[in-house]
């Protein structure tokens, strides 16, 4: 009885104590989604913004293309690259992000507690400076005459700058750089709640160090590793400063494409139907991942 | 039967601190040998030598004949049963079971029936496809024993795997241990700090403190025999006078017990055996275990001129725990079964008489 009223006496309570995340969500991402979704029905303005008129123009022009002369719908793979290019370059970047993370969140995880949170500290001390410095201060890096050219070129390994900045793999290297740490901080949490002397046992039941990370190690934090991968997956698909300013414009990722219908094309409509299709494709790819994961 | 494991001037140094000094001893094959001490003794340390989880400063460790001391642990024929289990979280009970078969490389069909032979040997074999959390700490305790003894070592070590226990189970696992060591005829090092663990289990002990070797033998001969004050107090409850010895002759000495303080007095000279070089005058102390001495009515003529006044008598179900107070001055510790329950009891305050088997006695040298 007693119980039952206490029931009836916290839910308005929890309610009133969960309303602002739930005002946050609703105001700041349902509302902007829905209003992207309707604008990608709709048609482009002259001078961007929208018409009011239904129309599935938007998704079209992203499979096809309107011959002039006939008006025939002819189809066309430039938009489809864009979006396989983010694909990968995302994948790589997340790839190259685990490789580098992983060990970097065991170190950390592994050093005496009172100095974990100073190497947490300095792991997010670049993140202090902005995304663009930072993505301006790598391509001078890696430039022609930049600082990594000249270096290798003194020590004689090359006679010739390589070409690093404006290639595809400038761009994975600024993905990379954008998001390690969104690797590295759930790892680590993951890793610092992991009992080391399973390690121990691993090695006392014959495995290798190799063999100790892959089945006792790597297995005990897939939450960790999951969360990390779609935290760098996930905003690597819709960089836009690192291809821009690493890949020299000719490396076009979707954020590149939706970004320039917000504002060179003024092709909102499309812009919109380029983000829905993003959104889908992340969302059923997650969907197809953890309804994996429940089946096993 | 063959040398199982040969420790040679093992040594081990953290630092500065020295954890084990020269440390030099045989364990046979399928012997149940226990490492006992006080926590900080470095019985834990030579464990984990033994398993390769830390090098040895100097000193020479044979596995049968074969040098190891410089192997890792996943080269080393030796598995071990961690005191806090160590199970994998992420696999079930037969997948940890498996485990270090897997590593060894051990075939599919091979690998799960060995797993199913070992779950069977601790009885667990409904439990095999639980994941470790779905069980209780005696189970776990039990998957930790066929984990490691699944790949067949050549040594098993258990580093206090009994202390996570309660009281009930702990007393079971140990009869149900040492079963399971003469079923797989595997010779096991255990380590404890309870010494009533060591002399059930135990064909031989080694009693260690502060990184030395104190004494090694059969749990009857470290509590019969003890070598020293450290084992003869740390190996069940005694009582250690300071003695004073008169003479001696080829195998026993005539000492008196030394009065403690200034209104005591000395007991009367006794003759006691000794085993060990012993020198004249207050150079040593007797050992007497509390159910040895014997209290009974005062009565003038007193053999040793020992007697005393009950300060506390403690009923305890089998037996009755008196504290005297010896007219030397000392306290003592006596121990006496209540055989039936009609048997006449001291009461606090009464006089007694205090006597002892002068066999059961162990000089030790101070």
């Amino acid at each position: 009885m007693l119980n039952k009223l206490k029931q009836i006496k916290e839910a308005p309570i929890r309610y009133g104590l969960v309303s602002p995340s739930l005002l946050m969500i609703g105001v700041f991402l349902l509302i902007p989604i829905s209003i992207v979704f309707v604008y990608s029905f709709l048609q482009p303005g002259t001078y961007g913004g929208v018409e009011w008129t239904f129309s599935l123009d938007a998704y079209k022009q992203f499979l096809f293309e309107e011959d002039f002369i006939t008006e025939e719908l002819q189809f066309t793979s430039a938009y489809l690259e864009i979006f396989v290019r983010s694909f990968s370059q995302a994948a790589i970047a997340t790839f190259f992000c685990f490789i580098i993370g992983f060990p970097t969140a065991y170190f950390i995880a592994t050093r005496p507690i009172h100095t974990q949170s100073l190497w947490l500290f300095a792991i997010t001390i670049p993140y202090w400076v902005n995304l663009l410095v930072r993505t301006i201060a790598m391509l001078f890096i890696i430039r022609d005459q930049g600082p990594l050219n000249e270096f290798l070129m003194y020590l004689n390994f090359i006679d010739t700058p390589i070409k690093l900045a404006y290639t595809p793999f400038a761009v994975s290297l600024g993905l990379f750089y954008s998001f390690l740490p969104f690797m590295v901080l759930p790892i680590y949490t993951a890793l610092s709640r992991f009992d080391m002397s399973l390690l121990t046992a691993a090695h006392d039941l014959y495995a290798s160090r190799w063999a100790a990370l892959r089945h006792v190690l790597i297995p005990s934090v897939p939450h960790g590793i999951y969360a990390g991968c779609l935290l760098v997956f996930i905003p690597s698909i819709g960089a836009f400063i690192a291809p821009d300013l690493l890949g020299g414009g000719k490396q076009l990722m979707i954020g590149n494409l939706i970004a320039l219908q917000f504002q060179g094309s003024r092709n909102w409509p499309f812009g919109a139907a380029a983000a829905i299709i993003l959104l889908s494709f992340i969302l059923i790819t997650l969907l197809v991942f953890s309804l994996r994961k429940k089946g096993e | 039967m063959a040398t199982a494991i040969s420790l040679k001037s093992v040594t081990k140094k953290f630092k500065d601190f020295q954890a084990l000094n020269e440390i030099s001893f045989d364990i046979q094959e399928g012997e149940f040998f226990t490492l006992l001490g006080p926590s900080g003794c470095g019985k834990t340390t030579l464990l984990r030598l033994l398993g390769g989880f830390e090098q040895t400063s100097t000193g020479v460790i044979e596995l049968f004949d074969e040098k190891i001391e410089n192997l890792p642990a996943n080269k080393r024929p030796i598995n071990t049963v961690f005191q806090h289990y160590s199970l994998f979280p992420h696999l079930t009970v037969h997948e940890n079971v498996q485990f270090g078969l897997k590593m060894q490389g051990v075939g599919k069909a091979e690998r799960i029936e060995r797993a199913d032979e070992m779950l069977a040997l601790v009885q667990l074999e409904l439990f095999a496809d639980r994941k470790p959390n779905q069980l209780s700490g005696g189970q776990q305790q039990r998957v930790a024993l066929a984990r490691a003894l699944a790949p067949r070592p050549k040594l098993l070590l258990l580093d206090e795997p009994l202390s996570a226990l309660d009281l009930k189970l702990r007393q079971s696992m140990r009869l149900e241990l040492k079963k399971i060591q003469q079923k797989t005829g595997i010779t096991f090092v255990f380590v404890t700090h309870d010494q009533e663990e060591a002399l059930t289990m135990s064909d031989r002990i080694a009693v260690m403190s502060a990184g030395n070797l104190q004494q090694l033998g059969t749990p009857s001969e470290i509590y019969e025999e003890p070598l020293n004050e450290f084992v003869a107090n740390f190996i069940g409850e005694t009582n250690l006078f300071n003695i004073n010895v008169l003479d001696k002759d080829e195998n026993s000495a005539r000492v008196t017990i030394q009065a403690s303080n200034e209104g005591g007095a000395n007991s009367a000279p006794f003759k006691v055996p000794y085993f060990k070089r012993l020198l004249i005058g207050p150079t040593a102390k007797l050992s007497i275990r509390p159910e040895r001495v014997l209290l009974t009515h005062f009565t003038e003529d007193n053999e040793y001129n020992l007697h005393a006044i009950v300060e506390e008598n403690i009923y305890m179900g089998t037996d009755t725990q008196y504290i005297v107070r010896l007219n030397t001055g000392k306290q003592v510790l006596v121990r006496s079964q209540n055989m039936t329950s009609s048997q006449n009891k001291f009461q606090k305050g009464d006089k007694v008489n205090v006597a002892f088997d002068v066999s059961t006695a162990r000089l030790l040298r101070v």
